[in-house]
């Protein structure tokens, strides 16, 4: 208890860690910034508008990809033009895809872009190729709407994501920092005079590592989370915000932070293995190179295995991996979905972060100290 | 460091916490260093060393020999390959949990981190052993650091991060005290500081184990030594026994006609060199026999002077490091001529006392008087 403290306390003493809690703070008050910038109150109306308008397109869309594709109808009907059912009950007619549907010709009162609808089949031969027409779901009706606003329900979820990434990497650098400074300034020779039980030593430090990391990281998901609400309740779009939402965004925040956890007891363990902190970071490099980009392109059927797909997994709560075999020819291919699901990914992080403390820690108990 | 009538606390005169055996013990200690690709180097080889509580004992060797290694291994820092060894009749590493708040150490150029000051390196150590923070001016005070133990300890000279390590054994008021050339980077008033620091602690019942190359200073503050080469023990005793059983006592001699009377002594079996106008004779049992020598051929002496060996020159006869002119010598390697295999010589006092005829067979020994005077017409 005395280590960890101990430990604890040496953490947040260090410049690095201090000065990667600052980078935080920074990047964090540039996503508020971000949040805020232009961002305007809603007009009462508008939103109801762009959704209808939003979907009256995709509809559109989809029974063109139809078209294109001479497939039936959604509902069994005939594979002829025909308009589709908005959620309203409205008709929606028929648009060309080549209208880009993030720029929308008109916002209030929204207008839908026309054309012929003979014409947009002529004009996109080839180009619903493949594509599976359900799968068409844009635009959105963000992008229907001419001025910004910062919506909490819809875009917190994104940006609490990418919180984890942010504390993910930090939280790398920082614990292969943590011990690598120590084996760098010999100090750990010192403190084994001080406690020689060295698989102690080495649970105290993982043990203070992952409490202050816990600490940075659920007071910058709070802050991150109050920050936000605050920006779209002043100047933005706060509604729609339930209890469940909120649920969903703590666990987010809980999954960010385990997350963090497991990549720094990566980190940690190689930087304690190999008794240097740039080895920790090498290794990182090494991994996106030879693994994240190398291994993909060498063989599909190993994008379950790497850490981005079982990190995207975990955080998105699963993910689905298309993995394509085609042919010798190259000219008939066929694809085949691989779903991980998000305890699937998070057993794997945490297994890997849990086999590297285990290496770190048998090498550390039993290599000379010199 | 302000030093010797500064308290020590109530533990440092505390019994050891084993019984009243020896305070360290090693048998056969053997240790290797190396691999596959980089060879096997021996940096121990069955060594054997015996430290006794409440004495400040020297620990002596050739750069490589294994003193430093010895101490890692006591410490747990390095894993022995052989051997066994014991702290307060615990035997270590097993044991150390159940005696390292016993024990300080200063193991070679002890390391802090460099950003923080010299107090808060101190109070993370002292928190992890449960000392009171008041412990912790108390040895800035004693190392003398009170002024600067607020500063980085990057900002520390090589002496003053020795002092700081110092203070920091002293923070568990340790019973065992094992320092490795504590007086690295000291200044002399340091050193002497050091020195006062380790009589008053084994007065007051601390053993001491010194590891240092300044041989004057082990001679002056320890009660006993071993002498260490290439992992192999060599000598151990009190220091004055050591000495006693260099290889015989040098004497330096006046006398006229130096030329002559050095061809008349080395007839006479002893060896002899010239130094500035004085004949030194080396390895004189009874300086008498020189007069007897000399007076038998009509040669005055006018100074007889017997050498006393210091731990130096026993240091480096025992070790075989005695530097040879034209031959540097290679770390681990003895630089005499002769001495390529490792020293397997039992310690000299002990052999002498095994010897049936002290002094049968020393050169200049007494022998009838077969040489006219006549001979130096």
């Amino acid at each position: 208890m005395r280590l960890w403290w101990v430990e604890l306390s040496r953490l947040f003493a260090r410049r690095f860690t201090r000065l990667a809690l600052v980078l935080v703070l920074v990047a964090l008050g540039v996503m508020v910034f971000g949040a805020a910038y232009g961002s305007q109150k809603p007009v009462p109306g508008d939103r109801a508008r762009a959704e209808l308008a939003a979907a009256q397109q995709r509809a559109e869309e989809q029974a063109r990809c139809r078209d294109a594709q001479h497939l039936p109808a959604a509902d069994g009907r005939s594979a002829a033009p025909a308009p589709s059912p908005t959620p309203s009950g409205a008709v929606a007619s028929s648009v060309p895809p080549s209208v880009s549907p993030s720029v929308p010709p008109s916002v209030s009162p929204f207008v839908p872009p026309s054309a012929s609808p003979s014409a947009s089949v002529t004009e996109l031969p080839g180009e619903y190729s493949g594509m599976d027409c359900s799968a068409i779901t844009h635009p959105v009706a963000e992008d229907l709407i001419r001025y910004r606003s910062f919506s909490f329900r819809d875009q917190m979820p994104g940006r609490a994501v990418g919180i984890a990434a942010l504390l993910t990497v930090v939280g790398y650098l920082v614990a292969a920092s943590f011990v690598g400074a120590e084996w760098q300034h010999g100090t750990m020779a010192g403190l084994l005079l001080w406690e020689p039980r060295r698989v102690r030593v080495f649970v105290a430090k993982l043990l203070a590592l992952f409490t202050g990391l816990t600490l940075a990281g659920t007071v910058t998901y709070a802050v991150a989370y109050a920050a936000h609400w605050f920006v779209a309740d002043l100047r933005g779009d706060s509604t729609g915000v339930t209890a469940g939402f909120w649920t969903s965004l703590g666990l987010t925040a809980v999954r960010g932070v385990a997350l963090t956890l497991a990549v720094a007891a990566c980190g940690f363990a190689i930087a304690y293995a190999v008794r240097l902190s740039a080895a920790a970071l090498g290794a990182a490099v090494a991994y996106l190179v030879g693994a994240e980009v190398g291994l993909r392109l060498w063989s599909q059927e190993s994008q379950r295995w790497l850490l981005s797909e079982n990190i995207t997994a975990w955080m998105d709560r699963g993910t689905r991996i298309t993995l394509f075999h085609c042919g010798s020819a190259g000219d008939v291919c066929t694809a085949r979905v691989l779903t991980l699901s998000m305890w699937q990914g998070g057993a794997y992080l945490g297994g890997l972060a849990l086999v590297l403390a285990v290496v770190a820690a048998v090498l550390f108990a039993r290599r000379d100290v010199t | 460091m302000a030093s010797a009538a500064t308290p020590l606390g109530s533990r440092a005169a505390g019994p050891p916490p084993e019984g009243a055996g020896p305070a360290i013990e090693i048998e056969g200690l053997r240790k290797t260093f190396g691999g596959a690709f980089r060879g096997r180097r021996v940096a121990l080889d069955h060594l054997d060393l015996v430290v006794e509580p409440g004495r400040v004992h020297g620990f002596l060797g050739p750069n490589g020999s294994g003193k430093t290694t010895t101490i890692r291994a006591l410490l747990g820092l390095v894993r022995a390959d052989e051997g066994t060894m014991r702290i307060f009749g615990r035997e270590v590493p097993d044991g150390l949990p159940d005696v390292i708040g016993h024990v300080g150490a200063v193991v070679e150029s002890p390391q802090f981190f460099p950003s923080f000051s010299g107090r808060r390196n101190l109070r993370l150590l002292a928190r992890i052993a449960g000392v009171k923070r008041r412990r912790v001016e108390e040895v800035l005070e004693l190392a003398g650091l009170l002024d600067r133990a607020k500063d980085p300890v990057k900002a520390y000279s090589l002496g003053m991060r020795q002092r700081l390590a110092i203070a920091a054994t002293l923070l568990k008021e340790p019973r065992l005290l094992l320092l490795d050339e504590p007086n690295n980077g000291l200044d002399p008033g340091g050193i002497r500081e050091v020195r006062d620091l380790m009589r008053t602690l084994a007065d007051g019942g601390v053993t001491v184990l010194l590891s240092s190359h300044i041989l004057a200073e082990v001679q002056q503050v320890c009660d006993s030594v071993s002498i260490v080469s290439r992992g192999r023990h060599v000598v151990s005793g009190p220091v004055s026994d050591v000495l006693a059983t260099a290889a015989g006592s040098d004497v330096r001699v006046r006398v006229e006609e130096p030329e002559f009377a050095a061809t008349v002594l080395e007839e006479a079996g002893f060896a002899v060199r010239a130094d500035a106008g004085y004949l030194v004779v080396a390895d004189v049992v009874d300086p008498s026999w020189i007069t007897q020598a000399l007076a038998r051929r009509r040669l005055w002496v006018s100074e007889l002077t017997p050498e006393r060996p210091d731990l130096e020159s026993v240091f480096l006869e025992l070790t075989g490091t005695v530097p040879v002119p034209g031959h540097p010598g290679q770390v681990g390697e003895p630089f005499a001529a002769g001495l390529a295999e490792p020293p397997a010589r039992p310690a000299r006092h002990e052999r002498r006392d095994e010897d049936p005829v002290p002094g049968a067979g020393e050169p200049g020994a007494p022998v009838p008087a077969e040489t006219p005077d006549e001979d130096r017409a």
